[in-house]
């Protein structure tokens, strides 16, 4: 090797060092907390009995992770939809709370529960699907903004491009190791801080957040005190924007897409529940005395007539005050507690026991309401 | 494999020490067969038809070169064009021409459903049947004599830095070098690993950032008005730009770290002062590979200089090379529209005497002629920007529907530049930054050259740029799942 060429390697590993030695220690603490481990390892390891916690700081991967467990478990009764459907619990089957799935968190769009369903086992479908349907893919103003691309593209992520995602985590854990939302103490324990099951993944070490064995999610950090709550979503009310964004027409192409949907889970035997998932009571007034959600009433009607014609039940929850609860039931600004949603699964089990009996004690479901 | 991925990180790690350290009779053959692992890496099942490509633009070469008859040189001219161009075609372009047959028949009330084939374009096929149709025409010219040996031939079609795409080289320029003896070079392998850096930094970190925008508004434009779809097209010529000059930096880079110079492919095109500037500036090998190869021979058989001549010939060549670009309608109005804006330039050059603008105008440096030269570039730039709406729209009626709408601004909508970024806001100003460094640097370039400029400082100097860059490619890096654009092409 020539003098230059010694020069040269020797300034080129000089220069990389400091760079590669970054990067080895920050992917280090992703890899070590559990945000790289494959869907599929964490999946089977949820599906025993251990409880495990389980939630990514860096990556919205909930379509692909809900899909794979889905696809292990093939569960009797299937909960779909967004994150506003994510406190149905296990428990609420007490007497099959094995047969159940919460695939909440998944869904984004209309067009999304489609894909998912595809990509099941058709032979093993869910006999029960709970289906929580958000009012905002149904706001023609803003139902362009939902498709089927992003759950697309996270399948994609999650079989292909790793260093992409490395130097993602890279980046992020740099910034919370210097904010100090990450503590090595906290990194080695490698458990939720709430309840001290184990844990994988960095929300759900440092925070607890993230979701259970059967599917739902747990918040993790302390209840905000109820007034802060809905500040957030008011601001969003008076932007207009996101999940509280204003519209006086209901998007058809999107009801001709759930109409799809149901048509094959009727040939296919599969019960179906659905209902639209709550805003905060505070929030329900505003949209109604400000006069510019009409779409909400449209869409609701519409669904109704659709799921009738079925013969599915269709609840509507939007006002959660129907089922006896207030604000303080409230996650936020639309998303229910645990309370909320066992309130409409009793609805559920009230409007064709025939079918949740089976999994449910209905005095048990009272008992725990009360 | 990408030129940003470990994979090729280990490659070249690999490769490049190796090279050097065999001796020169061996090197011509390791780089075929690390070029080959290179495209295999991708697709294997593409690997027979490179290789076909090659083995006729080989073959044929050497009967150009050893037939005596005119006629006969003209013929096995005609044949390797013809297969090059038949491949192209099969691959990239029958679908498109099937629907445009059906949707022509339609017009006569002629049923006709157009036949499809399900096949993946394979990867770099424009790029390396451009450069075997140059090589053989070239024969055909007597401007160089064919290859006799195959492994440097199929080393010119298959090198790996400028393979997928390009820049589109000559043989006269680089069969020459794979002969030359190549020793490690300090310079070369510092210059190599300099323009790497500042072409992984403007795809990372400035492509990808501008193409989340781009890609919101651009994937539904019917939910923005005009001041945001003026930033979406606006970002998109910096993404474009960024993404494939950014491509070609690496792989210059790439090959210089090897000893091996490929030509520049662009040069500051935002700081052209005429669109026949833009076309000197922006995919160089290209707009020269269809200077030598079409226009020159198209005009010539139109008339020469005549007006008429060298308008058809404009129009037809930019419609060609929007085909090139994309078996798409929007790629043929794009370049449809170049063809018109050189039509529309060369007469009003004519008549009103406007004379070429100076090539050495810099935007950083202040000149007597430095407000009528930066109205000039802008309007460029602006034109420019119109005909990109067809190349990055998603369909003619999205294309329509932005321009129709890029003057419109209703109240509050210069408040909503953000809305398409949703929670990741900070990205608008960063991106708006990203664009800024970008034309800083390229002014720095334009005016002493990057790599001198850079080997001009003081190494503490040098190495904080070095490390600035590494760090925005690190820390504020947009890793995601975006490919190159131009490897669709």
């Amino acid at each position: 090797m020539g003098r230059n060429t010694r020069r040269f390697v020797l300034k080129l590993m000089l220069f990389l060092l400091p760079v590669v030695l970054y990067v080895f220690a920050t992917v280090g603490v992703g890899v070590f907390a559990g945000e790289f481990t494959p869907l599929r390892d964490v999946a089977s390891l949820q599906a025993g009995n251990a409880p495990i916690l389980y939630g990514r700081a860096y990556r919205d991967n909930y379509f692909a992770f809900k899909l794979i467990a889905t696809q292990l478990r093939n569960p009797e009764v299937l909960v779909l939809g967004s994150s506003r459907v994510m406190q149905f619990r296990a428990g609420f089957l007490d007497r099959a709370p094995h047969n159940f799935y919460n695939a909440g968190g998944a869904i984004q769009a209309v067009q999304e529960i489609r894909e998912f369903l595809r990509r099941l086992d058709q032979s093993h479908l869910p006999t029960t699907i709970i289906l929580g349907l958000d009012q905002p893919w149904f706001n023609a103003k803003t139902s362009g903004d939902f498709s089927a691309r992003r759950a697309l593209n996270q399948l994609d992520e999650e079989n292909t491009v790793q260093f992409a995602r490395a130097m993602n985590v890279s980046k992020y854990v740099l910034g919370d190791l210097l904010a100090a939302k990450i503590t090595l103490t906290q990194l080695a324990n490698r458990t939720d801080p709430t309840s001290g099951c184990r844990a994988i993944g960095l929300s759900a070490i440092m925070n607890g957040g993230g979701f259970r064995n059967d599917g739902s999610y747990q918040y993790g950090e302390a209840d905000d005190p109820v007034h802060q709550r809905f500040v957030e979503g008011l601001d969003r009310l008076a932007n207009d924007s996101d999940h509280f964004a204003s519209g006086d027409r209901v998007a058809d192409g999107v009801l001709v897409e759930l109409d799809a949907v149901l048509r094959f889970l009727k040939e296919r035997g599969v019960r179906v529940f659905a209902f639209a998932p709550p805003f905060a009571p505070i929030i329900v007034d505003k949209m109604k005395q400000g006069g510019r959600h009409q779409y909400v009433q449209m869409s609701t009607q519409r669904l109704a007539e659709m799921f009738k014609s079925y013969g599915f039940v269709y609840v509507d929850a939007f006002d959660p005050r129907l089922f006896g609860t207030s604000d303080v039931d409230m996650v936020d600004s639309f998303h229910g507690s645990e309370r909320i949603m066992l309130a409409i699964y009793k609805t559920f089990a009230e409007r064709e026991p025939e079918t949740l009996a089976r999994y449910s004690d209905s005095k048990l479901l009272d008992h725990v309401s009360r | 494999m990408s030129f940003i991925s470990v994979e090729f990180c280990l490659f070249f790690a690999f490769l490049c020490p190796t090279y050097y350290l065999l001796t020169h009779r061996f090197r011509i053959g390791f780089l075929l067969v690390a070029s080959y692992v290179f495209y295999a890496s991708s697709r294997l099942e593409y690997v027979p038809l490179i290789l076909f490509v090659t083995i006729s633009d080989y073959v044929l070469a050497q009967r150009i070169h050893s037939s005596s008859g005119e006629a006969r040189r003209r013929q096995y001219l005609w044949l390797a064009v013809f297969t090059n161009l038949s491949i192209l075609f099969f691959f990239k372009y029958f679908n498109f021409f099937s629907a445009a047959t059906a949707d022509l028949l339609q017009v006569f009330s002629v049923d006709y459903s157009p036949v499809t084939i399900d096949v993946r374009l394979p990867l770099g096929i424009s790029f390396y049947t451009f450069l075997g149709i140059a090589y053989v025409v070239d024969v055909y010219r007597g401007s160089i004599e064919p290859e006799r040996k195959f492994a440097t031939f199929a080393l010119f079609v298959a090198f790996f830095p400028q393979l997928v795409a390009g820049p589109i080289e000559r043989a006269g320029q680089m069969m020459s070098q794979f002969y030359r003896r190549v020793e490690f070079s300090y310079a070369d392998a510092v210059a190599g690993l300099q323009l790497i850096l500042w072409g992984i930094f403007k795809k990372i970190v400035v492509a990808d950032r501008l193409a989340i925008y781009v890609n919101e508004v651009y994937g539904n434009p019917y939910g923005y008005a005009g001041p945001t779809l003026i930033i979406a097209t606006v970002f998109f010529a910096f993404q474009i730009y960024c993404d494939f000059s950014g491509y070609c930096d690496i792989a210059i880079g790439v090959a210089r770290v090897l000893g091996f110079r490929l030509m520049r492919n662009f040069r500051q095109p935002y700081f052209a002062l005429s669109i026949r500037e833009f076309w000197q500036r922006w995919h160089i090998s290209l707009s020269t590979w269809f200077r030598d190869y079409v226009y020159f021979p198209l005009a010539a058989r139109l008339g020469g200089s005549s007006i008429l001549g060298v308008h058809v010939s404009f129009v037809t060549l930019f419609i060609l090379s929007g085909l090139w670009h994309g078996a798409n309608w929007t790629f043929v109005i794009w370049g449809g529209l170049h063809g018109l804006y050189l039509v529309c330039e060369y007469t009003i050059q004519r008549w009103t005497l406007w004379a070429q603008p100076s090539a050495e105008w810099v935007p950083l440096v202040w000149s007597n002629k430095y407000v009528a030269c930066m109205f000039r570039a802008a309007l460029t730039f602006s034109l420019v920007c119109v005909s990109w709406v067809f190349f990055r729209a998603n369909s003619l009626q999205d294309a329509w529907y932005i321009l129709r709408h890029f003057l419109t601004f209703p109240a509050g909508s210069w408040t909503v530049l953000t809305k398409p970024l949703g929670a990741a806001d900070s990205e608008f100003g960063r991106g708006i930054a990203a664009i800024l460094l970008v034309n800083v640097i390229d002014g720095i370039d334009a005016r002493y050259g990057w790599i001198d400029f850079l080997g001009s400082r003081p190494p503490i100097v040098r190495w904080a740029i070095y490390y600035g860059l590494t760090a925005g490619i690190v820390l504020i890096g947009i890793w995601g799942t975006q490919e190159f654009i131009y490897f669709k092409f």
